[in-house]
């Protein structure tokens, strides 16, 4: 055996060159297979986070995914809103720990605008399940202030200070290039400041501008039913003559004392008598949601699947191309004695020690870029990975070390098949 | 020692029965040898008998089949009909696994092509030889190292070259190199295919009687190939190819 080793060596060594790009393909389809993999992860987990720290969303009675959509992701029309009396009185509750009500529908450069409380700082929380942070500034106190989340700040080039247009009308999530459509109108008259910016959340807030509910409330003083009053202008140093409380919401979330009453609160919504409303919890909407988006998540594993079955092939072809390289060193070692087991030792040895440099290069090229480009990606992109194997990883890259390992009988086969002095003859 | 080249090989019947006296190196019975895809054998060889120790002159044109012949032999092809016995044990009928170790262990090849690995030392590659036989190991006396180094010091290569890569030496000493190769470890025998082809005179005369020492030192037979009619002399048997 150790002579095999030895001459592995010393042949290996001879054809570094090519054994190091076969090498380089292995890491590279590796960490291509385990970036994927983790990224379809963090997504899943990314959006079961968007409800971190929420026992129920409360809305209108209707359909349970547009509330979801509306509250968690601030997409979508509403069909039905809610009156601030019953924000109100559910806050009231002793079980309630916390709540924070949500009035949506101006956007800005296509980002939606959510009109809340400061509560709403307090209480929801990034991807990672940390409370929201802010790299600049502070939360709106005042009217016409604005917090923006890092998406719209970095896309748009604001910081605090800066001041901005609201446009009211409906958000529309796919132009963010700051034109603004036919249907909507702007709130010319009352411009925002910008105080403060949120700090990369990888969550909806990231594409979101957060204001307070009286300034939302000042903004349509003189607005009824999507259009300005005809005659009617309120200038913006005279709002704070008015009553400012909201008109209507259109979701409120809540934090429980004690997630156990979330049921039965959300039966006692259900029934109660007066406005129709409903409580959803967000975990299983938020499943649901995911399984709505299964497709996605199917196509990632198969791109995963394709992946390996391209390094795999890859990897065959590179030692199959060695074996033409090699027929004639193979058949020398035969003729000096080399039997086929020592020759298939030879091969798989090095087909072994290949694909596990390979692997594990790949491996440590994922973690390392977990840990330096995840930071990067996720502020840029909202992508990245978790850092540190999981089983199911190993599981595959134990699949690809046996393939690889199999993959050099393939080349043991044939030279133990083709005749020695078949091997001998020189191919001119 | 009866050779006879096979003019018909339907001529089963004169085939004289096999009676030992001493161990037969090489025992060969109406061999047949056709390369894929061609209609004339490349080898039909009616009869030959090596006894051990004996050593034999093969020659004939170039493309009668000699480097094909001693292939057979060493068991690197085989043929598709007749008997080819090695010391006793028929070539065609052993395992591949069995005739794989008894070409380590007893049998000295020069190729014609030298078939030296290039990557490997000179000395690396003469002790190949005994890497994959214990015996052959055990026969190389005191050391596989130092029986290496005698080798190439008596066939005159100078030892700074022994640590050179095989694919440094010029082509003579790549022969040389291939020679102690084929004579590491006490071969029973030894098949070398012109192994002379590459040098001059002096140096073709002087690897020729050193490889005849050295098989007669450990007692192998010798099967040696050679266009030169000079060296025939020096050998008690030869056979002659024909074309074909
Ligand atoms: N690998 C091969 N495939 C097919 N035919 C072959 C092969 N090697 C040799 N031959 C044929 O077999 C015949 C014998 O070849 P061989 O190499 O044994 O000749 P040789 O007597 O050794 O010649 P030389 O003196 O030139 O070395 C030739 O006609 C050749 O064309
Ligand atoms: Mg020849």
């Amino acid at each position: 055996m150790r002579a095999i080793l030895d001459l592995a060596l010393a042949s290996a060594w001879n054809r570094r060159t090519s054994l190091a790009l076969a090498c380089l393909s292995i890491t590279l389809a590796t960490a291509l297979v385990l970036a994927v993999g983790r990224m379809g992860e963090s997504a899943r987990r990314d959006l079961s986070r968007t409800s971190a720290g929420v026992d129920l969303v409360v809305g209108p009675r209707g359909g349970t995914l547009p509330l979801l959509l509306r509250a968690l992701f601030h997409m979508g029309e509403a069909t039905a809103t809610m009156q601030w009396e019953s924000h109100v009185k559910l806050a009231r509750d002793p079980r309630v720990a916390w709540s924070v009500p949500l009035a949506l529908g101006d956007t800005h450069g296509g980002y939606p605008v959510i009109g809340t409380t400061a509560a709403y700082f307090q209480h929801m929380r990034n991807a990672d399940g940390a409370p929201l942070a802010l790299s600049a500034g502070r939360p709106f106190a005042g009217l016409f202030e604005a917090v923006i989340g890092a998406e719209v700040a970095r896309r748009l080039g604001y910081q605090t200070g800066t001041s901005l247009i609201l446009s009211h009308g409906s958000s529309l999530p796919d132009t963010h290039d700051g034109h603004d459509d036919q249907r909507t109108s702007t709130h010319q008259d009352k411009p925002f400041r910008v105080v403060g910016v949120l700090a990369p959340a990888a969550s909806p807030v990231d594409r979101s501008v957060l204001i307070g509910l009286d300034s939302l409330t000042a903004l349509h003083l003189d607005w009824q039913g999507g259009v300005p009053i005809p005659g009617l202008h309120i200038p913006a140093e005279q709002v704070g003559k008015f009553d400012l409380r909201p008109r209507s919401l259109d979701a409120v979330l809540i934090g429980l004392h004690q997630r156990t009453d979330a049921l039965r609160l959300q039966r006692q919504i259900a029934e109660a008598p007066g406005e129709a409303l409903m409580a959803i919890l967000p975990g299983p909407g938020l499943d649901s949601l995911w399984q709505l988006l299964g497709q996605i998540e199917r196509t990632l594993k198969a791109l995963g699947g394709l992946v390996t079955l391209v390094s795999l092939t890859g990897l065959v072809a590179v030692i199959l191309a060695g074996l033409g390289e090699r027929r004639r060193e193979l058949a020398i070692l035969r003729a000096v004695g080399a039997g086929v087991r020592h020759v298939v030792a030879l091969l798989m040895v090095e087909a072994f020690a290949l694909t596990i440099t390979g692997l594990l290069a790949g491996l440590a090229l994922v973690e390392a870029g977990g840990l330096l480009l995840t930071p990067w990606l996720r502020l840029h992109y909202g992508l990245g990975w978790h850092v540190g194997p999981r089983g199911h990883e190993i599981a595959l890259l134990a699949l690809l070390l046996a393939a690889g390992s199999l993959a050099g009988l393939i080349p043991a086969w044939r030279a133990a098949r083709l005749s020695i002095a078949d091997g001998l003859t020189p191919r001119l | 020692m009866a050779i006879s080249p096979a003019p018909l090989p339907a001529d089963r019947s004169s085939v004289a029965p096999y009676h030992p006296a001493t161990e037969t190196a090489v025992l060969i019975r109406n061999l047949r040898f056709c390369w894929p895809g061609c209609l004339v054998p490349a080898v039909n060889l009616r009869s030959l008998e090596l006894a051990a120790g004996e050593h034999l002159f093969l020659h004939g044109e170039s493309g009668a089949g000699k480097t094909t012949l001693l292939n057979l032999i060493g068991g690197l092809l085989l043929a598709q009909a007749g008997e080819l016995q090695l010391f006793g044990q028929s070539l065609t009928h052993l395992p591949t696994s069995t005739r794989d170790a008894l070409r380590a262990d007893r049998l000295g090849f020069v190729f014609q092509q030298f078939n030296l690995l290039p990557y490997l030392s000179v000395l690396d590659n003469v002790l190949l030889a005994s890497r994959f036989s214990a015996s052959r190991h055990a026969r190389c006396i005191p050391t596989p190292r130092s029986e290496a180094q005698r080798l190439l010091d008596t066939l005159e290569l100078p030892p700074s070259l022994a640590a050179r890569r095989a694919c440094e030496l010029s082509v003579g000493q790549q022969q040389r190199v291939a020679a102690a190769r084929a004579l590491l470890g006490r071969p029973s025998l030894i098949l070398a295919d012109e192994p002379t082809s590459s040098l001059d005179a002096r140096n073709a005369a002087q690897l020729f009687r050193l490889l005849l020492d050295e098989a007669g030192r450990c007692g192998a037979a010798v099967i040696l190939v050679s266009h030169d009619p000079g060296l025939a002399a020096g050998f008690t048997h030869h056979l002659k190819l024909p074309s074909a």
